[in-house]
């Protein structure tokens, strides 16, 4: 555990990308966590100084137009963001990563229709099941997150399948199965931890386009009313953009430094991780 | 005036933190016309000697010491010159040389470029019947001409290896590990034409292996390495019949024979020393049966051994006495 | 397909730990290229192509041949890593299958295998504790935590690994080839299986270690009795290590017996040629090679008649007609080719 949190560290002072994006994330976390602490003012609340510019009447990145304090909805809306984002993803990483190596590790007939049942979720437009889903069933927050990563595992399924693929010819797994270990639990402790690395990797990057689709669907104004969230900030703002750009742009601004952010760390993992794990020991 | 003479080579990866010494002066001469093994197991640094003579090694590497060609030093050659020795004169077959293959082009296409590079003046028939009588020379038919690097079985790939370095008439052929992943019986067809071929156009053979048989039936002199040093070299009549070195004698024995009585295999008990740490004696000595206190003192030279006609070189304490 | 090895099976059932009879194993190949540019819809590749022979207790049987002969399939076959697609493997008399799906956990302790590539046999991620501590578990050996931890260093003390205590919780990429061998074979070996298959267990180490994992292999099945197949390209270990040797041509054996009937008198062509091409390690007995004509083939759409017979030196008219029977041409002697058996 020591060697590889050493092995981590090395990696940190030359990776520059997974640094800037921990630093990022990290940022990102306090102010999320510490939204109720850092928040100036309560960000429902609807103040009578409407359309300010970004630091006057105490107002830090100013307010929008039915006066709510957007600083502290900022910092609210980064809350809803990471929570989507994480969730989302964990749930497409979890359901590709079964998937995915069930597939990969039992091949055969199963292999086959599952592949299909990818492809099928490949060709399906997720955007728009989406969005019939949330027609259908109202834009509670926790339907966004499920449908997101319901929508999205199919990409992890595939870095799985492949994964267990390689892996099924190797000869450890051969061994634990000549030892006598059960097919279900070779895949769980050998095939799914030994190929688990580029599936994290594409989580984080996943928890960009989560966060990205929330936004998109709350923009649209499918969102959920009861929460504060960056893409109905950015929804709020447009028909001002003119007269007060700062009430879409600074939501804005935020929601591509977290997408940067999660897509750096994903990049950063993708080079810690190959071309191969040997070089790093 | 011998082909190539190695004197005093020492090759070193430089690394961070620690420097590895793979081959420790090593000095050994190949006469025209010799066919030399070279036999060690992994990380004797067999191949590292090889392809350091030839300047093949990463940049990590740093040699030292003279490897003569026909009394030019390899070492010190420019780039410029050192491609002109290079498959002209010295030409190599690695163990998985048909990598170096195209997948998606003709093989004749494929050595017809190399012939070109070397020969850019050369005709389109010349080159044709060039890359036909090489064919014929490793014992393959026309048809491969047009066949790509995947319909061949490893067999007829390492024979276009050897075709392509033949193709410039080279004087020294190197083999590293050449005809390790054939089949016996591929291998020894191989080897058979190899022989022949050597006969045919006179050429001074260098071959790296771990299999000591491939040595004892094809070469007639050996080198044995061992952590980076010479333990033993001479002929392989000598060597190999009567070994000297206890390294030579404990790796002879570790082979079980095929004729005879099934004799009690030994192998050499412990395994290879660190070679990032400078032996102060006999590397051999922590492994050796008769390893004494002046074996981890004082490093052994190589010193003749045997008289007249069949003498060749030991490093080791015990002998002449 | 051979008379007599059926005959002796029905006789004394109990006195064979292993017993195969006509074991096949094809795979469907789509779609391939053929040299003349056609292509084939199915292929079938006969990797395994009626293999019959069956082993007592403590016997050792070495089975030799070119790569792509189906040694290797043959070895997966018999501890059922794979299913045979025809044939039958008898296990004390009783269908292997049958026991697999009856007791999975029973088959695996009784039927263990060695693989070819010590550095791959475990999970690169597992400290040694955990590595040995699987079977352990999963087999319910040792009674206490104490007892198992004491099992566990005995292995690693008898791999050359002390202090033992040190290495439990060591990563394999930190041990040279032949410890981990020694640690396979003990870990296989500590189930107490009463048929062992070893695939190469030595071809990819170092001359000077092979010797020891060879004798430690001999050791330990001779101790404990146990049946052996040795598997290897290397016809001089196997000399070595087997009391009864095979030789596979294209998924077949050709010829089988007595070790050193089989390789100092043999009978069939290809073993001829196999011997004869191994190179002596005395450079003043240099031999004569048998040479043969043409490449390794591929066990794809063989026969009719004996698959050796293209490159056969001796090959007639009739050899290519049908596939010649194996026939006890003596003291257990098998041999199947035309000539021999005078057909």
């Amino acid at each position: 555990m020591k060697k590889k949190l050493t092995a981590f560290g090395k990696e940190l002072r030359r990776n520059s990308q997974l640094r800037t994006g921990l630093i990022l994330l990290a940022i990102l976390l306090i102010g999320a966590i510490g939204a109720p602490v850092f928040a100036t003012h309560d960000p429902f609340a609807l103040y009578d100084s409407i359309r300010v510019a970004p630091g006057t009447d105490g107002f830090i990145f100013g307010t929008d137009a039915l006066g709510r304090d957007i600083f502290s909805q900022v910092l609210y809306g980064a809350q809803t963001s990471l929570k989507i984002g994480v969730i989302a993803a964990s749930i497409s990483a979890i359901v590709g990563t079964l998937i995915g190596g069930i597939a990969g590790y039992f091949g055969g007939v199963v292999d086959k229709v599952i592949v299909e049942f990818i492809n099928i979720f490949v060709m399906t437009p997720s955007f728009f099941l989406i969005l019939i889903i949330v027609a259908i069933y109202g834009s509670d927050i926790r339907y966004v997150m499920i449908v997101i990563g319901l929508t999205s595992w199919p990409s992890n399924a595939r870095l799985m399948r492949a994964q267990a693929i390689s892996l099924r010819q190797r000869t450890f797994i051969k061994s634990a199965q000549a030892i006598g270990v059960s097919r279900l639990s070779i895949m769980f402790k050998h095939i799914i931890p030994n190929g688990i690395f580029p599936i994290i990797a594409n989580t984080t990057m996943q928890i960009s386009g989560a966060i990205l689709t929330e936004a998109g669907l709350s923009f649209l104004g499918l969102g959920d009313p009861n929460i504060v969230s960056w893409g109905q900030m950015i929804s709020a703002g447009k028909t001002y953009l003119t007269k007060a750009p700062w009430i879409s742009a600074i939501p804005g601004i935020f929601v591509v430094i977290t997408v940067l952010t999660f897509f750096l760390i994903g990049e950063g993992l993708n080079r810690f991780i190959s071309p191969k794990m040997e070089n790093n020991k | 005036m011998a082909l190539l003479e190695i004197k005093n080579l020492n090759i070193t990866y430089k690394m961070k933190d620690k420097s590895v010494y793979a081959v420790q002066d090593a000095s050994l001469k190949l006469e025209p016309r010799d066919a030399v093994g070279i036999v060690g197991e992994s990380g004797s640094g067999k191949s590292t000697l090889a392809m350091g003579v030839l300047r093949l090694l990463p940049k990590t590497a740093v040699t030292e010491g003279e490897a003569l060609f026909e009394g030019r030093n390899l070492l010190t050659l420019t780039p410029d010159e050192l491609s002109q020795v290079r498959w002209n004169e010295i030409s190599v077959v690695f163990q998985k040389s048909m990598n170096a293959l195209s997948p998606v082009h003709k093989i004749g296409k494929q050595m017809e470029d190399v012939y070109l590079i070397h020969r850019p003046k050369a005709s389109k028939t010349e080159i044709r019947e060039r890359i036909y009588e090489l064919f014929r020379i490793v014992n393959l038919s026309e048809r491969v001409y047009e066949l790509y690097p995947h319909e061949l079985s490893g067999g007829m790939m390492q024979r276009i290896s050897i075709a392509l370095s033949l193709i410039l008439n080279p004087k020294l052929l190197v083999l590293d590990e050449a005809t390790t992943a054939l089949d016996v019986v591929t291998q020894s067809q191989i080897l058979r034409e190899i022989m022949q071929l050597q006969e045919q156009f006179h050429l001074t053979r260098l071959m790296i292996t771990h299999d000591v048989s491939v040595v004892a039936s094809t070469c007639n002199k050996v080198v044995v390495m061992y952590a980076g040093r010479i333990m033993e070299k001479g002929h392989v009549e000598d060597v190999l019949v009567n070994p000297k070195h206890p390294y030579t004698q404990g790796l002879l024995k570790s082979f079980p024979s095929f004729h005879g009585e099934k004799t009690d295999l030994r192998g050499i008990p412990g395994s290879l020393p660190d070679l990032s740490v400078r032996p102060t004696g006999c590397v051999f000595a922590p492994r050796c049966p008769y390893a004494t206190k002046e074996c981890s003192e004082r490093i052994p030279e190589l010193k003749e051994t045997g008289n007249g006609e069949h003498s060749w070189q030991v490093a080791c304490h015990r002998n002449g006495r | 397909m051979s008379l007599e090895v059926n005959k002796t099976t029905m006789e004394d059932d109990e006195n064979y730990v292993i017993q195969l009879n006509d074991v096949k194993k094809w795979y469907i190949q789509k779609k391939v290229q053929k040299k003349d540019g056609k292509t084939e819809r199915k292929q079938q590749i006969k990797a395994v192509d009626g293999v019959s022979f069956s082993l007592k207790k403590g016997e050792t049987l070495g089975v030799i041949g070119e790569s792509g002969c189906g040694k290797s399939t043959l070895g997966r076959l018999l501890i059922h890593l794979e299913d045979p697609t025809g044939g039958e493997i008898r296990l004390f008399g009783e269908p292997s299958d049958r026991l697999l799906r009856k007791d999975p956990l029973k088959f695996r302790r009784n039927c263990q295998m060695i693989f070819q590539n010590p550095f791959d046999t475990f999970d690169p991620r597992y400290t040694l504790r955990k590595i040995l501590m699987e079977p352990l578990k999963l087999h319910n050996i040792g009674a206490t935590p104490e007892e198992r931890l004491d099992l566990m260093l005995e292995i690693l003390e008898k791999s050359g690994l002390t202090p033992a205590k040190d290495y439990l919780d060591r990563h394999t990429h930190e041990l040279s080839g032949g410890q981990l061998q020694r640690i396979a074979i003990l870990r296989s070996m500590l189930l107490n299986p009463s048929f062992v298959v070893a695939d190469e267990p030595v071809s990819m180490l170092d001359v000077s270690v092979r010797a020891d994992i060879i004798n430690m292999l001999e050791t330990l099945v001779k101790e404990k009795n146990t049946a052996l197949v040795f598997i290897s390209h290397d016809i001089a270990t196997t000399r070595y290590i087997s009391d009864k040797v095979a030789v596979m041509y294209l998924g077949r054996i050709v010829e089988m017996g007595p070790t050193d009937e089989v390789l100092h008198n043999p009978q069939h062509p290809y073993t001829k040629v196999l011997i004869s091409n191994c190179a002596s390690l005395n450079p003043l007995e240099r031999q004569e090679a048998i040479e043969i004509q043409g490449e390794p083939p591929t066990p794809i759409n063989t026969g009719p008649g004996c698959y050796f017979a293209p490159r056969c030196y001796c090959a007639e008219e009739g050899c290519s007609r049908e596939y010649p029977p194996l026939v006890d041409i003596g003291g257990g002697h098998l041999v199947s080719c035309c000539k021999c058996c005078g057909v």
